[in-house]
């Protein structure tokens, strides 16, 4: 098959976005389990009477992330 | 008591006396005095930032989102918010975990470089030498804060406090502590 052929398909552009649109979504998620993880490590060195708000709102990007993913796979 | 040494939250909570907060390698019978953070005016930039973050999405709806899809523009949009979020979230953790600590024993820096660097460094009452408070800028001036370095003895490692309020009044409360030990 011709490259610019290839490249000229209707369907090109929505593979390569939903493929952009995984991958960034899993470094996303990477990204917020880390966040979380040094979160707890933040709460144990400093313990305040808010631990459980700041941990709330760090599990929140989890299941942002999360969703993220799903409308990556199956939205797009 | 002290007066000086009262409780209270002072500065959206970045000058705290006697706040109910306790730390990782606390002694039972230690009392957490003061705990200080980078003065408020000084966390303009990042919640500037996350504001121009989201004229920039919504200028970059009305000049893209016309040539993309239902679902990816909104793909888009969500990614945005979550990001802008994250980063929000990001600098706040950065803020409030970034704390000087003096008890009725030591001093205590605690810091996370980019969330997921942590040095904890303390020292002694005793062992503190010397306490410089340096304030310099408009604002400062105007909002009263500055940078507190505690030089101590021998090879223990100095304590700064980096842009926290009232510096002068911790300085006289570090001081007060010392000449009491």
């Amino acid at each position: 098959m011709d490259i610019s052929q290839f490249f000229s398909k209707p369907g090109l552009f929505a593979f390569f976005f939903k493929s952009f649109a995984i991958v960034l979504s899993f470094i996303y998620l990477i990204y917020v389990l880390t966040v979380y993880r040094q979160t707890q490590v933040m709460l144990k060195t400093l313990i305040d009477q808010n631990e459980k708000i700041i941990l709330l709102i760090s599990a929140i990007q989890i299941a942002l992330a999360l969703i993220l993913i799903f409308l990556s796979i199956f939205v797009l | 008591m002290n007066k000086a040494l009262e409780r209270s939250h002072q500065a959206l909570h970045s000058f705290c006396i006697r706040p109910s907060v306790k730390f990782e390698s606390q002694a039972n019978d230690e009392e957490v005095l003061l705990v200080l953070r980078a003065h408020p005016i000084t966390q303009i930039p990042w919640i500037v930032n996350g504001i121009i973050f989201i004229v920039i999405l919504i200028f970059l709806d009305f000049v893209f989102l016309g040539s993309l899809k239902v679902n990816q523009g909104f793909f888009i949009n969500f990614l945005g918010i979550v990001f802008i979020l994250s980063y929000l979230w990001f600098n706040f953790l950065g803020y409030f975990f970034n704390v000087g600590i003096v008890t009725d024993m030591r001093v205590i820096d605690i810091d996370f470089n980019a969330v997921i660097y942590k040095e904890f460094t303390d020292a002694s009452l005793s062992k503190i030498e010397d306490i410089t408070a340096k304030s310099g800028g408009y604002f400062a001036s105007i909002f009263d804060y500055g940078n507190i370095f505690t030089q101590t003895a021998g090879t223990e490692v100095n304590i700064e406090f980096l842009k926290v309020p009232k510096p002068s009044q911790v300085v006289s409360i570090i001081n007060s502590l010392t000449r009491s030990e």
